[in-house]
């Protein structure tokens, strides 16, 4: 359980922040509104030539490669519920480096899915 | 509106029954004994092998595509919280095809993160756009 509850920990540290570089790089690259194949090949190409972008890419591929060793030990139904701790660590994320208030309701919540993760972390069942 | 809605539904399904793939290939792959290189080279061979494994991953980019087309367009805020429904289509679906038991404790669990990503995600219904809504809420 330990081993489970470590590497899913670095898995959702790594998801968050994956996914904060990629959406920050494609907030640069502005909204997708073109499904057409020409404006969609150069939207991907605009993509594929961020450096944010990539480093996202890259840090969510590490993230996947964790994620199937977590699969590889716990049930399903243990594991995913857990991944809702990335909403506890964007929280802070955005409080330590973006200064986002943290109001009663947005604490109110992050004290839900932490008791619930550990509520869920205890109902470990072997691999 | 009714567009995004539908795409995240479509999401959502591809998400989950990627994670079931996902985990039925690792059931066939079997539990990684240790950190050594030579035995998480040996793991991730076998895993780039699974059909099953393929399958997720292909699952899993859908379902990647389809949030990052929602989460390009504006007024997303309501988006969020159906990350926390794919977590219970997911036990669902693991106990109905893998035979995961389901203890209550482990459904209280769910039930509480849920409550709490809602009411995460429902501090930021009036954030106003994705550019300007928090970053919270971007994830």
């Amino acid at each position: 359980m330990i081993a489970a509850t470590l590497v899913l920990f670095l898995s959702v540290v790594c998801s968050a922040y994956g996914n904060v570089l990629t959406r920050g790089g494609l907030a640069q690259l502005g909204p997708l509104e073109d499904f057409r194949p020409r404006p969609l090949l150069r939207y991907a190409w605009a993509a594929a030539r961020s450096p944010r972008i990539l480093a996202g890419v890259a840090i969510n591929f590490a993230q996947f490669l964790a994620w199937l060793v977590v699969l590889s030990w716990a049930q399903l139904s243990w594991a995913l519920p857990m991944n809702a701790l990335e909403y506890v660590v964007v929280s802070f994320l955005a409080w330590k480096l973006l200064g986002e208030r943290l109001e009663p309701r947005r604490l109110a919540g992050i004290g839900l899915v932490a008791a619930g993760v550990f509520l869920t972390m205890l109902t470990w069942q072997g691999p | 509106m009714r567009r995004a809605l539908l795409v995240v539904f479509a999401a959502t399904i591809c998400g989950c029954a990627g994670n079931l793939c996902l985990r039925q290939g690792m059931i066939g792959v079997g539990a990684l004994p240790g950190a050594a290189p030579a035995q998480l080279l040996a793991f991730f061979a076998a895993a780039a092998v699974n059909p099953w494994i393929w399958l997720g991953i292909a699952l899993e980019i859908v379902y990647s595509l389809l949030w990052l087309a929602v989460l390009s367009w504006s007024e997303i805020s309501w988006a969020v919280p159906m990350n926390a429904i794919e977590y219970v289509l997911a036990a669902a679906a693991a106990y109905a095809l893998l035979g995961e038991p389901l203890s209550p404790q482990r459904l209280a669990g769910i039930a509480m993160i849920c409550a709490g990503v809602a009411l995460l995600s429902g501090s930021w219904v009036q954030a106003g756009t994705a550019a300007e809504a928090p970053l919270t809420q971007r994830i």
